[in-house]
């Protein structure tokens, strides 16, 4: 393991030597267990690099072990496919000086990775490059949850408004935004009002400006655009430093109509960023700065391995010769044994780091005291195979005491100020927590190092795992985990946290040290997309609902995971080949006409067709609606719809029809049957008026001419036998005559007219005129003038009959007297007729309305007992009724109610 | 008066049929009759009439008849070129309007309702005379 130094006096001071090796040690942790990936290159001729360290973090990284990395070229390491941009970068950086960054996705044995790689050129006295030093930001978890969520917005609105992500979508000829997402307004204070219509380049800052117009161009040709860096203004007058994706979305002739932009807010990430570039560079600093030699030394023949610069100067020895020799070829005759004793106690397991001081020879033959520590390079238990050496004139005290110290402090202030959480803790208690791993969990850093034992900031559900963790760790069967945990917030708050730890020795001690990442955001986000994603699928579910998108350009149908159940495919989402759903299809020439007439019509997409589903079971009928998505600009761009299984509604339909029919089919038959009854009766009450009629005529006409050819042959009883004989004939006559009107009446159709009630009754009472003047009774008609609406001849009958009764009922009383009059309602009309005749006894108020009852003798009151049933079948019939209120001696007052159309 | 031509009476029931000739008697007229028991003798008479039998001056139909029905008696008489010219008056006992209705339709002159009463069948025969009377003013 090399680190560069350079040359410095060297001179001699036990106490400074053991200061410095205690802070290198824990400069060492730190780089192997921060999670940031760090890497360093050599830069050879010829535009060689290769690989000189590597941390942990690099080897979790790539998945490859610090075996396969040193001493290899970058080009063996990095894939191909990443290696134009990368040698390109490495390149600029070293022509220019400065660092370059930039993001790359390669395959690794981890898999495929993310990474924000930033390089920084180190360059010696004679301003030639001789290093460069990498570090990386692993953001492919970010990358990965970004792209599934871009892939679930086009789906789901609701998810592209909300996507962590802020979306816009930008015309391509006027640069206006046209669509923008809710996180946009979010992020930056917004609204859309403000945004949409308006240039894109406003929302970018001043700053960045040109490069902004310069990606527009560059967009505008390529049709895509990835990982620019740009800044956006806040309305609040902030601005977020923002990575700008985007593709295209063309017409079919390739056209570019429109932007799909992402912007993924990266201020944080920049911030660490930041940061993490001046720690580089403080590190750097560190080394070159540094007083101490430093070398690897092979444990059983004492060879040096690597050596830096500064030992090399140190001993006036090249680094080719440095790397010829063993340590024992300069170690002063009179320290020798003493060391080789150490050397043997190395190869023994008590692997613990020691300090010696010892006199080594330079190649001019002076001698200078170092203090040399001492660490073995093993795991605990195993004998070292290397060890490695920190060698420190001694002499130099002051000097180098007072720049460690401000190293130190820089190096402090880095950890302190990171926005990765890190910690150190011993089994019980913590060690040392920085900022913003305090901050994370809610407290102080000073509550934490006081209150809390190391896993109580774990949340109790997983507590035991990190219990288990720390356990294994201490116990040396595992060297280093990495998971992710509930956190405990002082405040109760959710609290997701990715950790990093290993299992280090300081100062001969078991500890623990990592960091911790703040995930909750990443967590939550996840977690409501799975959320949002099971209801959609559940309503799906229970509805029976499938959804499915068809791209115009492409023969690719995406259905969800119903919709392919329907179709008997197996019930994963994702996109299938048209032709295979086309197959289910019984009649596809439907199915493709509807789809031309929405595209080319616009005419609406509502179709029932029958499928033959893919796994063989039973035929099946389903419902489509679809409708026709439009870009911008109204161009048709794709076809999404929705699909229902309606075969059970559709058998329970035919099901009704076929009972419809079979009971449309019973009433016919019913309604034949009844015809013919009618018919039947017709032709019975026609038999009975024609044929009861004919004898009747022969018994009057013969009884007549008796009565008019032999009138002197009869003596008086002779006579009256004739006159009652012919009056009997007359009274059967009216009751054959009064039946047929009864069973007329029963044949009569229902017609509705409208017509003046008062009118209509003036044309009754003119009927019985005469009656009224003979009798000399009083009429009165206080009907008002309205229109009535109902079945008129059936009222006739009701009204004719009510007033001939009273003509009949009240023509022997003193001053006779008939009114009628009209009452109404909202929802009747009522007629009423009253006179002041005989009236009847109201217990028989039900009889009277019954065929062939009377109340009365014939000789008193002639009738045949039909008439007032006449009356309550007309008003049945025309769904209204009859009823009266009577006195005998006083009158009777009979009402007509009907019921008003609605 | 035409007192030569025949008067047709075309009635089933023998008791109307000879109330209805005593009817007519007792308005001394002295007019043959012709008479005619059911419908198939009915239709007889035309053919008769196309061989020269005198044509009757009116016709006096019953509609309920055995065998032919009057009103089809009707149609054959009312759709006869030579013979649609001469009074049919329908004596019935129906008063329904349907009878009525298909009578007149078929080209029927007048119709009566037989009344039960005597007196008014003796006052039916004056106002067949009459209208009969009417029928055969010379122009």
């Amino acid at each position: 393991m090399g680190i560069p130094g350079h040359n410095t006096k060297i001179e001699s001071a036990d106490r400074t030597a053991e200061i410095e090796f205690n802070n290198y040690q824990n400069l060492i942790l730190i780089l192997e267990n921060i999670s940031d990936i760090i890497f360093y290159l050599f830069v050879e001729p010829d535009e060689k690099f290769r690989f000189k360290y590597v941390n942990n973090a690099f080897l979790l990284f790539t998945g490859l072990k610090k075996g396969q990395i040193i001493g290899r070229y970058a080009r063996e390491i990095i894939p191909s496919t990443s290696h134009k941009l990368v040698f390109d970068n490495y390149r600029l950086a070293i022509q220019t000086g400065n660092t370059v960054s930039w993001e790359e996705v390669s395959e690794y044995p981890s898999g495929k990775k993310t990474g924000n790689v930033s390089i920084t050129p180190v360059f010696d006295n004679s301003e030639n490059c001789t290093h460069l030093l990498g570090t990386i930001k692993d953001i492919t978890s970010i990358h990965n949850a970004e792209e599934k969520l871009k892939l679930s917005e086009s789906r789901y609105q609701d998810l592209y408004e909300n996507a962590p992500d802020m979306l816009l979508s930008v015309d391509a000829e006027t640069s206006q935004v046209i669509q923008c997402n809710h996180t946009l307004e979010k992020k930056t204070g917004f609204l859309k009002e403000e945004i949409m219509g308006k240039p894109v380049f406003n929302l970018y800052h001043p700053n960045c400006l040109d490069v902004a117009t310069k990606s527009f161009q560059d967009f505008l040709t390529k049709g895509e655009l990835h990982n620019v860096e740009l800044q956006i203004r806040k309305k609040d007058g902030g601005f977020l430093y923002v990575i700008l994706d985007v593709s295209a979305v063309r017409n079919p002739k390739g056209k570019i109509l429109h932007s799909r932009s992402s912007w993924r807010d990266i201020t944080q990430l920049k911030l660490v960023e930041k940061s993490l570039k001046k720690s580089e560079i403080k590190y750097q600093t560190l080394f070159e700065q540094t007083a101490v030699g430093i070398a690897q030394i092979h444990t059983s023949t004492g060879r040096i391995i690597k050596v830096n610069k500064k030992l090399c100067s140190m001993l006036g020895y090249s680094m080719d010769e440095m790397l010829t020799m063993n340590y024992q070829s300069f170690t002063h005759p009179d320290d020798l044994p003493h060391d080789l004793d150490l050397q043997q106690n190395l190869r023994s397991s008590d692997n613990r780091n020691f300090n010696v001081q010892k006199r080594c020879i330079c190649k001019d033959q002076s001698i200078l005291w170092f203090n040399i520590t001492v660490m073995p390079l093993s795991k605990k238990g195993k004998i070292p195979q290397y060890f490695m050496v920190i060698a420190a004139d001694i002499n130099d005290h002051k000097m180098t005491e007072k720049k460690t110290e401000s190293s130190e402090q820089k190096f402090k202030a880095l950890v302190e100020q990171s926005i990765t959480g890190i910690y150190i803790f011993k089994k019980e208690n913590f060690i040392y927590v920085n900022k913003q791993f305090a901050k994370i969990f809610g407290y102080t850093q000073d509550e934490i190092l006081l209150n809390l034992k190391p896993t109580e900031v774990i949340s109790q559900e997983d507590r035991l795992k990190a219990d288990d963790y720390v356990d294994q760790r201490l116990a040396g069967s595992v060297e280093s985990v990495h998971y992710i945990a509930q956190g405990n917030h002082k405040q109760g708050r959710e609290l997701w946290v990715e950790i990093h730890g290993t299992h280090v020795f300081i100062d001969g001690e078991d500890v623990i040290t990592g960091t911790v990442l703040d995930i909750t955001e990443r967590v939550l986000a996840e977690r409501a997309l799975i959320k949002s994603e099971k209801r959609l699928k559940r309503a799906q579910e229970i509805g029976k609902l499938g959804y499915w998108q068809q791209e115009l350009n492409s023969n690719m149908i995406w259905a969800s995971e119903e919709a392919k159940k329907i179709y008997g495919f197996p019930p994963i989402e994702g996109e299938l080949p048209q032709e295979m759903i086309a197959a289910c299809i019984q009649d596809i020439n439907l199915v493709e006409q509807a789809t031309k007439d929405l595209v080319e019509k616009n005419i609406k997409y509502d179709i029932e067709f029958a499928i033959l589903p893919a796994d063989g079971s039973p035929e099946k009928i389903v419902s489509a609606v679809a409708e026709l998505e439009r870009d911008a600009k109204g161009k048709s761009q794709r076809i999404s719809g929705v699909l229902r299984d309606i075969s059970q509604s559709k058998l329970a339909e035919e099901e009704i029809k076929l009972l419809n029919a079979e009971l449309e089919n019973r009433v016919k038959q019913r309604t034949a049957q009844l015809e013919k009854v009618n018919k039947e009766l017709e032709t019975f009450s026609y038999s009975v008026s024609h044929d009861l009629k004919a004898p009747l005529r022969g018994i009057d006409g013969y009884s007549k001419l008796l009565q008019d050819l032999y009138v002197n042959e009869l003596n008086e009883e002779a006579r009256l036998f004739i006159s009652n004989i012919r009056k009997s004939t007359v009274q059967m006559n009216q009751l054959i005559e009064d039946l047929l009107a009864y069973s007329r009446l029963e044949r009569q159709t229902i017609r509705n007219e409208h017509f003046k009630i008062q009118n209509l009754v003036n044309s009754i009472k003119s009927q019985i005129d005469d009656d009224l003047e003979i009798y000399k009774i009083k009429f009165i008609n206080t009907i008002p003038d309205i229109e009535l609406t109902a079945d008129i001849q059936g009222l006739i009958i009701a009204l004719r009959n009510l007033i001939e009764n009273a003509v009949k009922f009240s023509k022997k009383s003193t001053d006779p007297l008939i009114e009628t009059g009209l009452t109404e309602t909202d929802r009747y009309w009522n007629i009423w007729v009253r006179d002041n005749g005989i009236g009847f006894d109201m217990k028989y108020h039900n009889r009277i309305f019954e065929i062939f009852q009377r109340l009365h003798r014939t000789e008193d009151y002639p009738g045949t007992g039909i008439g007032l049933a006449m009356v309550s079948k007309a008003m049945q019939r025309m769904g209204g009724r009859v009823w009266a209120t009577s006195k005998p001696g006083i009158g009777s007052t009979f009402n007509l109610e009907i019921v008003k159309p609605q | 008066m035409n007192s030569n031509k025949p008067i047709l009476l075309i009635e089933d029931n023998p008791i109307d049929l000879d109330l209805t000739l005593r009817a007519f008697k007792s308005r001394n007229l002295t007019n043959p009759f012709h008479i005619a028991r059911d419908g198939e003798e009915a239709l007889e008479w035309i053919q008769k009439w196309e061989q020269g039998e005198p044509v009757p001056v009116i016709i006096l139909l019953d509609i309920k008849l055995p065998k032919i029905d009057g009103l089809d008696v009707l149609k054959a008489i009312k759709s006869h070129p030579d013979f649609k010219t001469i009074p049919v008056v329908i004596l019935s006992t129906s008063a329904e309007a349907s009878d009525i209705q298909s009578a007149y339709q078929l080209g029927a002159n007048s119709y009566i309702v037989k009344p039960v009463d005597f007196d008014k069948f003796i006052e039916v025969a004056k106002q067949i005379e009459l209208y009969w009377n009417i029928l055969n003013k010379p122009l």
